[in-house]
């Protein structure tokens, strides 16, 4: 009976993962899990309690999907006296910050390998690696929806930021971390060689409008910086294989090297620590490289001269056409560049209440493109034996503070399912979220769970 | 019970799928979108030439270079006199004979000696209105002579016209007559008097007349003659005419017409209004390369208000004048007539009541004091030449001033997504001069649908002057025309759209008199302000 609920309850999550709206980046859950050999992407001290690990391409996928400017709910609002939504771009408008993000993340390890010698846990993995942030500021909101004319009249429409990043690279990582001071404390630290494939981002985006609120003279500043390196297949279209960019898996045309680093501190039988800081590297872009890099610029547009219509109208639209062709310049080149990873940093305590219950904290640091990004999360973990471990945790992050996640890992003799979510929310109401994750993955686990440690802290 | 779970992760799928609260874009109700836009239009700086002399190129604002004072001068030229109007040239056409008598021969049953004789004969060369030619220089002409005798005999003629000389040369011509049997027998001479010199004062004894000799040598052929034969001479001349010419060319009333002068500053005048130039003057600028006196007449000065046909005179000016002249062909010179407050009464008021042309009748009379010592004079390319100048120095005040025209108007677009359209007109203004405007908006039949303001309203602010009339502080005047609903629903009735504007110069009403410099300028600047209307 016992099976048949831990059955019916996996199904139930698998489900819900399943459904491809489940996306996110953070891996809160995943954080609560530490004994997973998945974890080490969190912090590479994080001991697997299994000798040999092997994933053959469905090791774990992680999806995750972060917007945080608004919820669909608060663009489309329902109305109370029928079930009609109402298009309130100016609601959204209220709930944006100056400056928000909409983030997809893709995380799939290719293949894993992780052996346990003695004190040391060696690990060997391959992961796709798939990250896109758009940045925009509120005001783009403002500018489209409202007009110049209305709030930001006499107001500059801060349009800075306004940019893009997107990466896609493989990263190869050996890591290995070791237990010292009667196994209180790991070390453990990943090194990271990354073939890059394809990259686009805005290295600077200086963009504002200003109206004068008196004649309406519109002025516009800013500067853009952009750089992209791109497959043969998006310059030429050619989507073969060769061209797509399957080549850059071993090849290394755009080469980087990254590293994480971690530790976990047994403070007592009841608190645990841990810290990382994960991706710290950087890609070398070589390969199909185009940038391009405006000028500054600050133009205002009065209106038509009337005193230069008036002595040559001919000639008019071409004299301000090549004006404004002077102003709004932009050279292009196609020099290599360097851009660095996103690089997270992951504090986390554990309290553990009882053997089979924990309660976790974690505190969660990201920058991207300059812009940080903090996340909290307090959850608690379920250990049933060593067949399945459940968690629950409430999370903040991405401007969103209704986060739910779950999590759900299974170890069925030697072999491992594991399902997660920072927000099931996300799936249960997904117009009213700004969060989607999933994170689920099968892998071959050799040996029995290594329940040495456990059985030390519960003595 | 293997299967179960699988039979669970269906179900379970199909649940968690269902029971998403995603969103419904199909119970989207239809909403509006409303941007609100801001754009400026144009803007432009207009100085003084743009303002006074954009609507013709011939008005020449004049800048004082010292002080920078601003004037308007209208230019036109009046009238022109040719010389060839003064003095026209009459083709010669005479005939006479030379008798036997002349040619010394008496009746005889058979002549056959040669006698030779000489004989000179005079003929008129006539000018148009009786002038008096005394020489001239020829362009063009054909003199022709004309031979025929009914002398039974061969005679020689020798034709010579003293007083016409080419290359000083008197001109001279033989002519035979051969007698072959038959009487008459006939000849003929053509002199081309181009360049040809012409003197018809024969010696300084008289005018308008040429002497021509005919020396006649008769050889005899044996037959007889009578005593009454003779030769018939006729002269003629075609396409004779002059480059120059001397001579009096006597009293003629050579000009008399009814002139005007177009204001162009008052061209859309309503017939409203008072204004007052301090010091206006209207000069006449006579220009001669004519060598003669020559008096013009000026009557009846006055302005006109088209409109109503009101008259204004201008009285106590100076009406009679003698145009000066050249002292030699080919010289020019210049007669300044001026009107202005210190030779007339009313200059200033009668250019006060907004008219649009002055108007005068101009008469001119040549040589009024009759003969003079020295000769008249003139060539085929003498003119006098009558220009004027109406100068209006910017100096002075106006009110009640009023301009309106009306353009047609046909709204194509479709308007059906704008809510609401503000226009902005941003008047910087450096000119003592306030303008107020109307803008009515009005069907097929000028029915007025709407108007751009509840009355008429200052759009222009005028900048304001110190005690020495000089501008001392910018007016600067924010305008909004604002269409809503109810206005933009009427647009596409709207065929005609009629502007109306009001000015006057700074405290005009008061007589406050304001110069105007040519650093004054007028910065516009048009704007927009729409909101749209976006159902979707």
């Amino acid at each position: 009976m016992k099976n048949r609920i831990h059955t019916q309850l996996v199904v139930l999550l698998l489900s819900l993962f399943a459904t491809q709206n489940l996306l996110a980046q953070r891996n809160f859950t995943l954080h609560q899990h530490q004994n997973m050999h998945q974890a080490i992407h969190l912090n590479p001290a994080f001991r697997p309690n299994v000798r040999v690990y092997v994933n053959l391409a469905l090791g774990m996928h992680s999806f995750g999907l972060n917007h945080s400017g608004f919820t669909m709910n608060e663009l489309l609002y329902k109305r109370d006296y029928d079930d009609s939504l109402e298009f309130r771009p100016a609601e959204a408008i209220a709930k944006m910050d100056q400056t928000n993000h909409i983030n997809l993340d893709f995380q799939n390890e290719l293949f894993g390998l992780g052996i346990r010698i003695g004190k040391t846990h060696f690990s060997l993995t391959a992961t796709n690696r798939t990250q896109f942030s758009f940045i925009y500021p509120r005001d783009l909101f403002r500018f489209v929806f409202e007009g110049n004319g209305g709030s930001l009249l006499g107001e500059r429409a801060d349009l800075d930021g306004l940019g893009l990043k997107f990466n896609s690279y493989i990263e190869y990582a050996l890591g290995a971390n070791r237990t010292f001071f009667d196994d209180r404390l790991v070390l453990g630290a990943r090194f990271k060689l990354i073939s890059g494939i394809a990259n686009v981002h805005t290295a600077k985006s200086q963009l504002g409008i200003y109206t004068d609120p008196q004649t309406f003279d519109i002025t516009i500043d800013g500067a853009m910086h952009a750089y992209s390196s791109s497959p043969d297949a998006l310059n030429t279209l050619d989507f073969n294989l060769q061209n797509i960019g399957f080549q850059n898996l071993l090849n290394f045309p755009n080469l980087g090297m990254g590293m994480d680093f971690g530790a976990t501190f047994k403070l007592n039988d009841m608190f645990d620590f841990s810290a990382s800081v994960v991706d710290l590297g950087y890609i070398r872009w070589k390969s199909n490289t185009k940038n391009f890099i405006s000028n500054d610029v600050n133009f205002t547009f009065e209106g038509v001269d009337i005193n230069d219509f008036m002595a040559d109208s001919s000639s008019f639209v071409n004299n301000f056409t090549d004006s404004l062709t002077g102003v709004f310049n932009a050279s292009q080149n196609n020099d290599a560049y360097t851009t660095s990873l996103n690089t997270r940093f992951y504090f986390g305590a554990t309290f553990k209440v009882l053997p089979v219950l924990h309660l976790n904290a974690l505190w969660f640091n990201e920058f991207i493109l300059g812009h940080y990004r903090p996340g909290l999360s307090l959850g608690g973990t379920l250990k049933l034996g060593e067949i399945l471990s459940a968690s629950a945790n409430y999370s903040i992050y991405g401007r969103s503070a209704t986060n739910v996640g779950l999590g759900l890992n299974l170890r069925l003799g030697s072999v491992q399912f594991f399902a997660m979510t920072d927000n099931v929310l996300g799936v249960l109401n997904l117009s009213g979220s700004k969060n989607w994750h999933a994170n689920f993955g099968f892998a071959v686990l050799i040996g029995k769970p290594d329940k040495a440690p456990e059985n030390k802290s519960m003595e | 019970m293997k299967n179960a779970p699988i039979h669970w992760f269906l179900w379970l799928a199909l649940f968690a799928i269902v029971s998403c609260k995603k969103p419904r874009f199909d119970k989207i109700a239809s909403t509006a979108w409303n941007p609100n836009l801001a754009v400026p239009l144009a803007y432009g700086t207009f100085d003084v030439y743009d303002i006074f002399a954009n609507d013709n190129p011939e008005d020449l604002v004049v800048i004082d270079q010292t002080t920078g004072a601003v004037a308007l001068v209208y230019k036109s030229d009046l009238t022109v006199i040719d010389g060839e109007s003064v003095v026209g040239l009459n083709q010669i056409n005479e005939n006479f004979n030379i008798s036997s008598a002349d040619m010394n021969l008496s009746a005889s049953n058979g002549f056959s000696g040669s006698i030779t004789t000489s004989t000179q004969k005079d003929f008129s060369v006539q000018g148009t209105s009786g002038v008096e030619i005394h020489t001239m220089l020829l362009k063009s002409g054909q003199l022709t002579l004309n031979f025929s005798t009914n002398l039974a005999h061969d005679v020689t003629l020798t034709i010579t016209f003293p007083g016409i000389t080419i290359g000083g040369n008197p001109m001279q011509q033989l002519v035979q007559l051969n007698y072959s049997g038959t009487v008459p027998h006939v000849a003929s001479a053509t002199f081309n008097l181009s360049d040809a010199n012409v003197d018809c004062t024969v010696g300084n004894t008289t005018v308008n007349t040429l002497v021509v000799n005919i020396q006649t040598n008769v050889q005899g052929s044996g037959q007889s003659i009578s005593g009454s034969e003779n030769i018939s001479v006729s002269v003629s001349t075609s396409n004779m005419a002059f480059a120059n010419v001397y001579g009096y060319f006597g009293q003629q009333s050579v000009l008399n017409l009814s002139d005007s002068i177009l204001f162009n500053l008052f061209q859309n005048g309503t017939g409203q209004g008072y204004f007052e130039f301090t010091n206006p003057s209207l000069r006449l600028i006579a220009e001669s390369s004519i060598g003669l006196p020559i008096r013009i007449n000026l009557s009846n000065l006055r302005t006109i208000i088209v409109s109503s046909g009101q008259e204004y005179l201008l009285t106590g000016y100076p009406s009679v004048f003698d145009i000066n002249f050249p002292s030699f062909m080919g010289g020019l010179v210049q007669t300044l007539i001026v009107f202005n407050s210190a030779n007339t009464s009313n200059i200033s008021s009668i250019i006060s009541p907004v008219p649009k042309y002055l108007a005068f009748g101009l008469s001119a009379f040549t040589n009024p004091d009759g003969p003079s010592a020295n000769l008249n004079f003139l060539s085929d390319t003498s003119k006098m030449k009558i220009k004027s100048e109406l100068e209006l120095p910017l100096e002075g005040f106006a009110y009640g001033f009023g301009v309106r025209d009306t353009v047609p108007f046909n709204l194509t677009q479709d308007i059906a997504l704008i809510e609401y359209v503000m226009f902005r007109l941003i008047m910087d203004n450096g000119f003592p001069i306030e303008l107020g405007a109307q803008v009515r908006f009005m069907d097929e039949n000028y029915n007025v649908l709407f108007s751009a303001f509840n009355q008429s309203t200052t759009v222009v602010e005028p900048a304001l002057v110190n005690s020495e009339g000089v501008v001392s502080q910018r007016g600067y005047k924010v305008t909004d025309i604002v269409l809503e609903e109810d206005e933009l629903s009427l647009l596409p009735d709207v065929k005609f759209v009629e502007i109306e504007g009001n000015t006057q110069t700074t405290d005009g009403p008061l007589g406050l008199v304001v110069k105007f410099f040519d650093w004054y300028n007028l910065k516009m600047k048009l704007s927009m302000q729409i909101v749209a209307k976006m159902n979707f």
